[in-house]
């Protein structure tokens, strides 16, 4: 009886998979709509999000985030930390590139070794630079050094991506990429599409949907139009506007802030009072329930969310009171001196609207905003000058690696890369906490990092952004809270 | 479009049949002013197109006192208003509100000052510079025109835009340097066409007649070349106004150009296309008064265009 029921299925399932087949094979092809075209297919040069929309499913990384942001091994086994600055990781066996090439401890060193190489000077180098070098143990096992004790090492590993080594060294391997990943580059023509197939021996078990192509459409309602006319079946970067528009929309607390650095080093902004009025004179809420149409919560006096190590939950929002910025103004003395604010436009969602909306609550306050919108490499000239740097300027900052470190090394200390703030207590704190390594200790100087900054005015703290994304009607997939989008993870209906 | 007429009116006595002049005694400016006006009586075509750009320029000059808001006043919470006459609409905004809540009626008007401003006095520049240098270029070939076309030659390689981005990454965006770089891309053009234009009439019988009657260059160039040149740069000056028009919106978007508070019909146009599917509104008005522009400066220019060609006028007179 057992063995007839058996035969009776696998016939019943050969005459399924023969009638749905040829149509599976047909319909399981998609299209993507990505905000531009990349600048580069190199999966370690960059560091640009229409790049990544592209080479997060071709290449892997050492770890990944799981759907609720924890670290869990992907290209590795397992990993540990031997002393203070040396981790070593163990591989996974059997995983080979889409071109042969194995994924061995050789493959990932000279990743690693790759992407922090000066003469390479990679974009990511921010993401890395407590690393000094990567060396093979055996086979399958790889020692990393830091110059420091890095207790987040492992979250800058899920972002190195791993090449391989013989491709990465021949010519034309930014327009070639192979990893290892769910999906194999198929062809790319620059400003039109790009198309990826999947990978049939993909270690982790082939993907549902077998053809991808990615198309750079760079406004926003074009992309809306095309989604809405069936030519696409996923857009990214939604307006808030548009969404009652699309077939369906799904969308994620996000990772991006929108502040204004205000420079407290010289001027009328060094005055703590000048800071807190900034802050006292903008409306978060209104920006968050108009502006972005409810897409959007108020950010809690620092430029971090719940979901990043770090954040300070008793640490709230400055209210909004523009009597009490006027009476900060009055008593700080300010006399209706020219502030320079420095901003972009058309490269974050509403930049310039936002910037427009924050220059008119100061307006309304008493300061005198002299607002300079730039073009996009005089504001970047700008952004990163370390010298005569701007009064205050807009920018959006998403700390994809889910620790305070990134947020405060690069905005918040005295050294920062793209910092105006300096307060010496505050840098202290963060260089003493980027060596701890005990979670609890570290967690409590960033709390402190988090209250004294917030009541310096280290920052014009605005709102955090949510990712929106349209989908077709006959397209599943839910939204992730880093912005990754997988196409291993969606399924047609 | 004063200063084309300036030149019209001088060449009258050269360029028109003698027998008026001699019985008519009075002074050859104020019987021309005459005869224009009763040319523009007879065209009703060139009398909209005038009417209509008096009324946007007096909208422009009296902005601050004929708009009903602050054109910078914003409400979040009064964003994307439809115009009063629609559903939802609000006779507190004739036009509606933009993306920041703002009265687009308002923008607009003011928007007129900066449009129209940077429109005419670029067309101002760009012409007279341009017609200069094609006219001197064309009349006296040899190495002088060598020399400048090759000039004109390199700038035409270079594009418009990288241009503009690196002479206002030196000198900061402001009214006065958007002006300066759309002048420095726009005058080409009425070069090239002046210059061609002056090569074939340079060799026409009248101005050889002139000159064998022994008029100096000076007097050739502007009684004899210049007249016949105003009704192809017309025709051109009206195209490159809606050019200047668009590009300065164009650059004021990419942060090249006028800064916040201030706006132009261009850069809200500019800024309202993210919104075309929910808010029309934000783009339609500042596209149609831009058009609106343009129209009425093609009518005035079609009169101008036929009052100073003589063939046409008197085709005109005749009729």
């Amino acid at each position: 009886m057992r063995k007839l029921a058996i035969l009776f299925s696998v016939i019943l399932a050969g005459a399924l998979l023969l009638t749905v087949s040829p149509l599976m094979a047909q319909d399981s092809s998609i299209t993507v709509a990505i905000g531009g075209d990349p600048t580069t297919l190199d999966p370690q040069a960059a560091d640009d999000g229409n790049e990544r929309a592209v080479n997060d499913n071709i290449y892997e990384t050492l770890l990944t985030r799981d759907a609720s942001m924890a670290l869990v091994p992907l290209l590795a086994e397992s990993y540990e930390q031997l002393d203070d600055t040396t981790w070593q990781f163990t591989l996974k066996s059997g995983i080979s590139f889409t071109n042969g090439e194995p994924m061995n401890a050789e493959a990932v060193a000279f990743s690693i070794n790759r992407n922090i190489d000066p003469e390479f000077n990679s974009e990511q180098l921010s993401f890395f630079e407590t690393i000094t070098g990567a060396s093979v143990v055996d086979e399958l096992t790889v020692s990393l050094t830091t110059n420091g004790p890095d207790p987040i090492l492992p979250a800058r590993m899920y972002w190195l991506k791993i090449v391989p080594p013989v491709a990465a060294q021949a010519e034309g391997f930014a327009e070639n990429p192979v990893g290892t990943g769910p999906y194999k580059f198929v062809s790319w023509a620059r400003g039109q599409q790009i198309e990826l197939e999947a990978n049939a021996e993909y270690w982790g078990g082939a993907p549902s949907i077998s053809r991808v192509v990615i198309r750079p459409i760079p406004e926003e309602s074009t992309r809306l139009a095309a989604l809405q006319a069936g030519e696409v079946d996923f857009v990214r970067d939604l307006i808030p506007e548009q969404i009652d528009q699309a077939p369906v929309v799904k969308h994620i607390p996000g990772l991006e802030f929108p502040i204004v650095r205000i420079n407290n080093k010289d001027g009328i902004l060094a005055d703590v009072r000048i800071r807190q009025a900034i802050n006292y004179a903008v409306d978060k809420e209104a920006i968050a329930e108009a502006l972005y149409a409810g897409y959007a919560v108020v950010a809690q006096g620092q430029v971090l969310n719940s979901s990043h190590f770090g954040f300070n939950p008793d640490v709230q929002a400055y209210p909004y009171d523009p009597d009490m910025a006027r009476q900060l103004l009055a008593e700080a003395g300010y006399n209706g001196e020219p502030i320079q604010f420095v901003g972009e436009a058309g490269r974050w969602l509403k930049d310039r609207e936002l910037i427009e909306v924050v220059a008119a609550m100061l307006t309304d306050a008493g300061f005198t905003v002299d607002v300079q919108i730039l073009e996009w490499s005089n504001y970047l000239d700008l952004l990163f000058a370390q010298e005569n740097q701007p009064a205050m300027i807009f920018v959006a900052h998403d700390n994809t690696l889910f620790d305070a470190d990134r947020t405060f090394s690069g905005y918040y200390s005295c050294e920062g890369r793209v910092s105006s703030y300096c307060n010496e207590e505050v840098t202290q704190l963060i260089n003493d906490g980027r060596t701890e390594t005990d979670g609890a200790v570290r967690e409590g100087m960033y709390h402190s990092v988090v209250e004294l900054s917030r009541e310096d005015g280290a920052f014009l703290f605005l709102v955090n952004l949510e990712n929106i994304y349209g989908l077709s009607e006959r397209l599943e997939w839910e939204p992730r809270q880093d912005g990754k989008i997988l196409f291993a993870q969606m399924t047609l209906k | 479009m004063e200063e084309s007429l300036a030149p019209s009116v001088i060449i009258e006595p050269h360029t028109v049949d003698t027998s008026e002049a001699v019985t008519e005694l009075r002074h050859p400016f104020l019987r021309s002013l005459k005869e224009l006006a009763l040319d523009l009586l007879h065209d009703w075509v060139a009398m909209i197109g005038l009417i209509g750009l008096v009324v946007l320029l007096v909208m422009a000059v009296t902005a601050p006192h004929i708009s009903p808001y602050d054109p910078a006043k914003q409400s979040l919470r009064d964003r994307f208003v439809p115009p009063s006459w629609m559903e939802g609409g609000s006779p507190e905004h004739f036009l509606g509100t933009d993306s920041l809540g703002r009265d687009l009626f308002s923008r607009l008007i003011f928007g007129a000052r900066v449009s129209l401003t940077i429109g005419f006095i670029t067309l101002a520049v760009t012409a007279t510079f341009g017609t200069f240098i094609g006219v001197i270029s064309g009349y006296y070939g040899g190495t002088l025109d060598e020399i400048l076309m090759r000039w004109v030659d390199i700038q035409t390689a270079f594009p418009g835009l990288l241009v503009a981005i690196t002479i206002i990454a030196m000198i900061g965006p402001s009214v006065e340097n958007l002006i300066l770089v759309l002048a420095i891309n726009g005058w080409l053009i009425f070069a090239r066409i002046a210059r061609g234009m002056t090569l074939s009439l340079r060799e026409q019988v009248f101005v050889r007649a002139a000159r064998v009657a022994g008029c100096r260059d000076r007097r050739i160039i502007i009684v004899h070349i210049l007249p016949n040149l105003i009704s192809p740069l017309l025709t051109i000056s009206v195209m490159e106004l809606a050019r200047f028009i668009l590009a300065e919106a164009a650059l004021s978007y990419l942060g090249l150009g006028i800064q916040p508070p201030d706006s132009s019909w261009g850069l809200i146009l500019a800024q309202g296309r993210d919104y075309l599917v929910n808010a029309w509104w934000v783009v339609t008005f500042p596209g149609v008064v831009i058009a609106m522009t343009v129209l009425f400066i093609n009518m005035v220019a079609g009169w101008l265009r036929s009052v100073s060609d003589p063939h046409q006028r008197f085709k005109l007179r005749n009729s």
